[in-house]
């Protein structure tokens, strides 16, 4: 139990990381990587999942609030709501970026658990049982 | 085992496919908006928007040859110090860059017809007119013969403009992953800037100042009364019109009454027809129904009293330009000095040009108004087959521009553009762009021939006036300016004041003009006749010119130049109505001891010289026909004119009722006859004064379409009626007390982008167009008004003490719509009636740290 909590604190580290590292590359898409290795490194897909959407939202948030803090980004947001919701609902781009990365992280531990689960099942299986066959 | 297996299957398909939809979703464009992923997630898009200006930074800079200081003052303005000119042209590239870039980037798009490229097919008839206007063409050749000049040692100013746009693609070079929102907006990444750009968004400045048709739409009408009444013509578009002041006041007043005699001539019914086609396609082209529209309210006031006047003993110098409210605004605020040169100036610069268009050094200042001189003629030849027209009598081939239009989402177009000898033809080639009036193989070509359309030497003439020490010298370098023309104001702290209108002024030759028909470049000229022929340009010394007048002040208001003494020149055809400098020689002939707080208040001055021109004749001509006791809502309208001031308060009534009253008087006067006989734009307003004080049974009061005649007074009651009616139903609400002013009249600053969130405003304003402090509105729609344009910046030269000189803009410093230099300027300063000192008088070594926001320091790399 321990040793699960630990790796789903290492992981919500691993995943605060590469998601801070990949804000320096201009391909969002790439956020999907941090889920898919927090899925990979806890066995139990809750924690995967809990670690991938937290690490990539406190990421996301520290991000949005250091730039909003340093470059008054909060004002673009607001301009740029306003071309859709009306004046005034920067918060909601906020909340939208905020949530979306969590569920890019969601989705990236799901993808990575359980791809990590067929792996184990087939691939490995199938090398297992041709090494055994050699044997 | 199998139905576990089967989940587990069904659910990383479910998630891989939910993740493709998410990321397709945030990677497609919505509405105008670029994909929601790349311009709104961290690491993307406005995240890597650049922020304030670090408060200290520190950058070696290849190819620097001394330290160069930009200390940013509390408004974000640079003050730029080095011991090495070329060094400072860089560093102000490199601020302009910073501050304006994406705004630098559309003026040479413009100019060189490349805006397509970042805005697809729609931009490309755009695109296509000013290719063929030809502002890039004559900016390669203008490029070409500066090079030359360098190379033979006439001009020495090339380094500058060069390091200037090295500044400004180091910016470029080091900032790559840091470009302004309207890129990630658009999509797109800046090129590197290079001399034509420059060159280029100079006569974009031209074109933006100077590009008209008025000698078409004026042909309308000439052609429209030339059947009914030649005279009705010359009424309407006098040359002279009345009630002006002339900017030179040493050349006679003018009489009230000018009208030309005309006679009549044979109707070119084709030239009407494709005239009339061709303004109609161009009317549908956004940015020149944008320039028809402003012309004329594009203006300037600039006035200058001398030591006499002052209360400091010395000259006071005031200008204020009238460029339109984009935000961020045409101007940027910049001081630069620089030891070896001696070089010390503080000034608006475009940002894309390295010099200052106003401004003061240390010795002496300028101010500029549009010099509305007519370097513009247009001239219709009839064709010759396709390669061929008719010039002078003769057969003539085209010459040709070929361009390659490269057009965002779709193959590059082929262009080509056919030139006569006197300029582009600009009507065949609007039909396949979705305007109106397709083009259908007309036997007439139209080609404007330009003066910007010509190698101009306007760098070489601002350069050495910010290096000018006297009024001889600052007349030497003034002398090699050429367009937009403009009315130079001067002063300096020798005491002196001047005033002379600058640019180049073409002489035409008018000998083979039909009798009946108005030279001077007023109407197109018919080319295969070869009549109006530019023959030589107007010499320097031969233009009017004020020096030290024994008034003690002098105006320039875009009104007539000189008076009726001055006959060496035609001058030219559009000018202001003259209401601004009426009411500006009024506040300065009748004040003394003018202190720079006073100027202060004559820039933000909104009394009306108009409505003091037509009010008394509507309250005079109300009261006469209702005497003692009018009906209660026009007593109402009465009380409020009566106890008016002529103040375009925005606060007031009064303003409301006359304005509308206004409009509809020169709409009931003048409609008649111009619907019936399709003429085309209206009288000037001085026009309509004139008929009104000096002819109140003009034929032009009266209606042609009734069985009566009405004569001024009774146009004027059928205008309150139309006034009341309106205004009424606009506020909802019978009391006239309560139509303020501010309800209909706002202020808006649009955003260049175009997009509403990044707009300023509306904020409730005062003036009119027609007020010192002009903010102009439309009232023909029954919505509120609102004004895109007015002075774009208030500068003051105190010459007693060149630090207490004052400026402000109307905007801010910064493009960047996240910095608080984006509108600074305009909510605390335009908008409040203030200024903000230019700390001019500050050195490098003194700039009082309590100014200082931010200071870059430049090292020459390895140094």
């Amino acid at each position: 139990m321990e040793k699960e909590k630990m790796i789903l604190l290492l992981s919500f580290i691993v995943v605060y990381c590469i998601t801070s590292v990949l804000t320096l590359i201009p391909v969002w898409h790439l956020i999907i990587i941090p889920g898919i290795i927090a899925g990979i490194m806890n066995k139990s897909m809750r924690y995967g999942i809990l670690a991938a959407s937290t690490g990539v939202l406190t990421c996301w948030l520290v991000y949005v609030l250091f730039g909003m803090a340093t470059r008054n980004t909060y004002t673009i947001l607001n301009q740029i709501g306003a071309l859709l919701f009306g004046s005034g609902s920067g918060w909601i781009f906020m909340l939208l970026i905020l949530l979306i990365g969590a569920i890019f992280g969601l989705l990236g531990a799901v993808i990575g658990n359980i791809g990590l689960v067929l792996v184990n099942r087939y691939v490995l299986s199938e090398n297992r049982k041709l090494k055994s066959l050699e044997n | 085992m199998i139905t576990r297996e089967k989940k587990d299957i069904i659910k990383i398909v479910s998630a891989i496919l939910t993740t493709i939809i998410l990321m397709t979703i945030f990677s497609i464009p919505i509405l105008n908006i670029p994909s929601l992923g790349g311009l709104l997630f961290p690491g993307n898009g406005i995240w890597k928007v650049p922020g304030e200006i670090p408060v200290r930074e520190l950058q070696s800079i290849s190819g620097l040859n001394n330290d160069v200081t930009i200390i940013r003052d509390e408004w974000g303005v640079p003050h730029i110090y080095g011991s090495n000119e070329s060094d400072v042209f860089f560093a102000l590239g490199y601020c302009h860059a910073q501050d304006r870039l994406f705004q630098m980037d559309m003026f040479r798009r413009i100019a060189r017809g490349k805006m397509a490229e970042i805005l697809g097919f729609s931009a490309l008839k755009d695109d296509k007119l000013n290719l063929a206007i030809g502002m890039e063409y004559w900016a390669n050749l203008t490029l070409e013969k500066a090079y030359e000049m360098q190379d033979m040692g006439q001009i020495d100013f090339i380094p500058t403009v060069e390091r200037y746009i090295e500044g400004i693609n180091h910016y470029i070079d080091t900032h790559k992953n840091e470009m302004p929102l309207e890129y990630y907006l658009l999509n797109f990444e800046p090129q590197k800037f290079e001399p034509l750009d420059v060159i280029s968004i100079l006569k974009f400045v031209s074109l933006y100042y100077s590009w008209q048709y008025n000698d078409l739409y004026r042909y309308i009408n000439y052609e429209a009364f030339n059947s009914v009444n030649p005279v009705w013509y010359s009424e309407t578009h006098t040359p002279y019109l009345p009630y002006q002041i002339p900017v030179c006041p040493n050349y006679g007043e003018f009489p009230q009454s000018s009208f030309a005699e005309s006679l009549q001539s044979e109707k070119n019914e084709l030239l009407v027809e494709e005239i009339s086609r061709f303004l109609s396609n161009i009317e549908n082209i956004d940015f020149q129904k944008e320039l028809i529209d402003s012309y004329c309210s594009k203006g300037s006031n600039n006035w200058v009293i001398d030591g006499i006047k002052s209360n400091t003993g010395a000259p006071i110098l005031c200008n204020d330009q009238h460029w339109g409210w984009p935000i961020p605004t045409f101007l940027y605020e910049t001081h630069v000095v620089s030891t070896d040169t001696n070089l010390n100036f503080y000034g608006y610069t475009v940002p894309g040009l390295s010099f200052p268009i106003v401004g003061y050094n240390q010795y002496l200042g300028w101010g500029a108004t549009i010099f509305p001189a007519d370097h513009l003629d247009w001239y219709y030849f009839n064709t010759d087959g396709d390669s061929n027209y008719i010039y002078n009598g003769s057969s003539v081939p085209y010459s040709y521009r070929n361009y390659e239009i490269k057009v965002k989402g779709q193959k590059p177009v082929a262009f080509t553009v056919k030139d006569t000898v006197h300029g582009p033809v600009l009507n065949t080639f609007l039909a396949n762009e979705g305007v109106s009036n397709p083009f259908e193989d007309p036997n007439i070509i139209l080609a404007p021939k330009y003066l910007p359309n010509s190698i101009t030497y306007e760098f070489v003439a601002i350069y050495d006036m910010i290096h000018a020490k006297n009024r001889a010298e600052f007349d030497t370098a003034s002398s090699n300016y050429a367009s937009p023309p403009i009315n130079m104001v001067y002063g300096d702290i020798y005491g002196n004041i001047a005033i002379r209108p600058t640019g180049a002024i073409p002489i035409r030759d008018d000998s083979k003009i039909p009798i009946g028909y108005y030279g001077n470049g007023s109407l197109p000229y018919n080319g295969s006749n070869g009549e109006g022929e530019w023959v030589d340009y107007a010499p320097f010394n031969e233009l009017p010119n004020t020096l030290n007048p024994s008034q003690h002040y002098l105006v320039s208001a875009n009104q007539i130049a000189a008076g009726p003494d001055y006959v060496q020149h035609f001058l030219h055809n559009d000018y202001a109505e003259g209401y601004r400098a009426r009411r500006l020689n009024e506040l300065l002939n009748y004040s003394e001891d003018i202190s720079v707080s006073t100027m202060a208040g004559f820039q933000f001055d909104i009394n009306s010289s108009m409505g003091k021109a037509f009010t008394p004749y509507f309250i005079n001509a109300t009261e006469n026909y209702y005497g003692l006791s009018p009906p209660s809502q026009i007593d109402d309208v009465l009380e409020e004119l009566n106890g008016w001031d002529y103040v375009m308060d925005k606060e007031l009534s009064a303003p409301t009722i006359y304005r509308k009253w206004r409009d509809f008087f020169k709409s009931y006067t003048f409609d008649d006859e111009f619907s019936t006989y399709n003429a085309l734009t209206k009288p000037r307003w001085s026009v309509l004064e004139y008929f009104m004080k000096e002819n109140e049974t003009s034929h032009w009061f009266d209606d042609i379409n009734t069985g009566g005649t009405e004569n001024r007074d009774d146009i004027i009651l059928i205008a309150l009626n139309a006034t009341i009616e309106w205004l009424e139903d606009f506020y909802d609400d019978p009391d006239p007390h309560n139509w303020k002013w501010g309800d209909i009249h706002k202020l808006y600053f649009r955003s260049l982008t175009g997009l509403p969130s990044l707009n300023l405003g509306p904020y409730e304003g005062g003036g009119e167009g027609y007020t010192v402090n002009p903010s102009g509105i439309s009232m023909n729609e029954k919505e509120v008004g609102y004004s895109y344009g007015g002075a774009a910046h208030r500068l003051i030269i105190d010459f007693s003490n060149l630090s207490n000189s004052r400026t402000c803009i109307a905007g801010g410093q910064r493009g960047l719509s996240n910095s608080k230099h984006y509108s600074d300027q305009l909510t605390e300063l335009f908008l409040q009636g203030k200024h903000h000192l230019t700390y001019s008088g500050y050195s490098v070594n003194n700039f009082p740290d309590s100014l200082t926001e931010s200071i870059i320091y430049f090292k020459p790399d390895g140094g």
